[in-house]
């Protein structure tokens, strides 16, 4: 209802200002193909995180006798990865929820439409927030296993393990597009509540 | 539903709604903002945590010795070794993240009684709060690795070793996860400022 109205106010406006009265038009439609982009984009990179697992083989001892031995990767051994798994299993949750509360506030009366904008920005900034930080941690851990670092004598993994490493690296990088769809949603609502500022 | 503006003449609302979009084009009155001193307080707070957390991460440094044993007959050897921030890529990250907030926030207190930076502060803010709070996570992750290894891969712990620089490491880490959480409520009450001054409030 409020983006119809919206919608018939431009068209009346649009003689007299047509760049100002842009922004409260179809910022819904956008707002909800956004959330399901999020849906998306969360989804695919917990399926990527849950199935990077491999098994490879690798001395377990290392002094002379060697003794080799198959050792499997997976996102468990590292509480980095654990933190990511809970932040994006939240993250597809409340793209979810919030898509669906983006869906109803269309056909509610503008008032209640603000509010539940005003509140899903709070949110959006709040999991763009823990997106953010699970990136960073899981980018770190993923980053020594690529590069490995010679000061602390930590070896790189990643000629190892290299499936499991470019599922974490793929995980990693939808994470970040996570994060930067979430910060997108929060501009885009910030921009709609403050064309609404008297 | 919308009575301010169908109570108000169209002529009014046009020359508001271009006012803020243009800037120059408004009255004296719009072009500037009263100075909110909780937004300034808060942004005070988060320049100087995220300058003591880079300076304070940015001169870690620690030489200790370490003993080798070459073999059983030969006397251990005493090896200096050296930690440096810079050795590690999350630390530089968590450094170079904390000066970005910090000129940023910067540039937003002197900008911050001008209508025309109201959308561009608070996107920066986000962009702000995000390199913040994931360098902080980087840098956590870096310092839990080093605290504790990761026997998975056998990457053996080096906290023991460097005791100062990672409770210097740890104490920058926190400052910036306090800087991160002020911008955070800084965020959170400039978004409550906006919707208290919608229309529809």
């Amino acid at each position: 209802m409020a983006t119809a109205e919206d919608s018939g106010k431009t068209t009346l406006e649009s003689g007299h200002a047509p760049a100002a009265s842009a922004p409260p038009v179809s910022l819904f439609s956008a707002d909800l193909v956004l959330r399901l982009l999020l849906f998306a984009a969360s989804l695919s990179a917990l399926v990527m995180l849950l199935t990077a697992k491999q098994t490879a083989i690798v001395s377990v001892v290392l002094t002379p006798p060697f003794r080799l031995a198959p050792v499997a990767a997976q996102f468990k051994d590292s509480p980095a990865l654990i933190y990511l798994l809970v932040a994006l299993c939240v993250t597809c949750l409340y793209s979810l929820l919030s898509a669906a509360c983006s869906l109803k506030s269309i056909s509610m009366s503008s008032v209640c439409s603000a509010k539940t904008l005003f509140l899903l920005i709070l949110l959006d900034v709040f999991y763009a927030a823990i997106m953010a930080s699970a990136t960073g941690t899981a980018g770190a851990v993923a980053w020594v296993g690529l590069k490995g670092n010679s000061h602390t004598r930590w070896n790189k993994i990643c000629n190892l393990y290299d499936k499991f490493c470019r599922h974490v690296g793929a995980s990693t990088f939808l994470a970040i597009v996570n994060s930067l769809i979430l910060i997108l949603l929060a501009v885009l609502n910030a921009y709609s509540l403050y064309g609404r500022s008297r | 539903m919308d009575q301010s503006r169908v109570v108000k003449p169209a002529g009014l609302s046009d020359s508001r709604r271009s006012g803020y979009n243009m800037g120059a084009a408004a009255s004296g009155k719009q072009q500037q903002l009263s100075v909110d001193w909780c937004s300034v307080a808060l942004r005070v707070f988060i320049l100087a945590a995220t300058l003591v957390s880079a300076v304070v991460m940015g001169v870690d440094r620690q030489t200790t010795t370490v003993q080798v044993t070459i073999a059983d007959t030969l006397p251990p050897l005493q090896v200096p070794v050296t930690a440096k921030s810079s050795y590690s890529s999350a630390f530089v990250y968590l450094v170079v993240a904390n000066a970005m907030a910090c000129v940023f926030s910067a540039a937003s207190l002197a900008a911050c009684r001008s209508r025309s930076a109201v959308v561009p502060v608070m996107i920066g803010d986000l962009v702000v709060l995000a390199l913040l709070f994931s360098a902080v996570g980087a840098a956590a992750e870096f310092g839990i690795l080093g605290e504790r290894g990761n026997s998975h891969v056998r990457w053996g712990k080096v906290c023991h070793v460097y005791g100062r620089f990672c409770e210097r490491a740890m104490a920058a880490v926190i400052v910036s996860l306090i800087a991160g959480f002020a911008s955070l409520v800084n965020l959170m009450l400039a978004i409550l400022t906006l919707h208290k001054n919608s229309s529809y409030y």
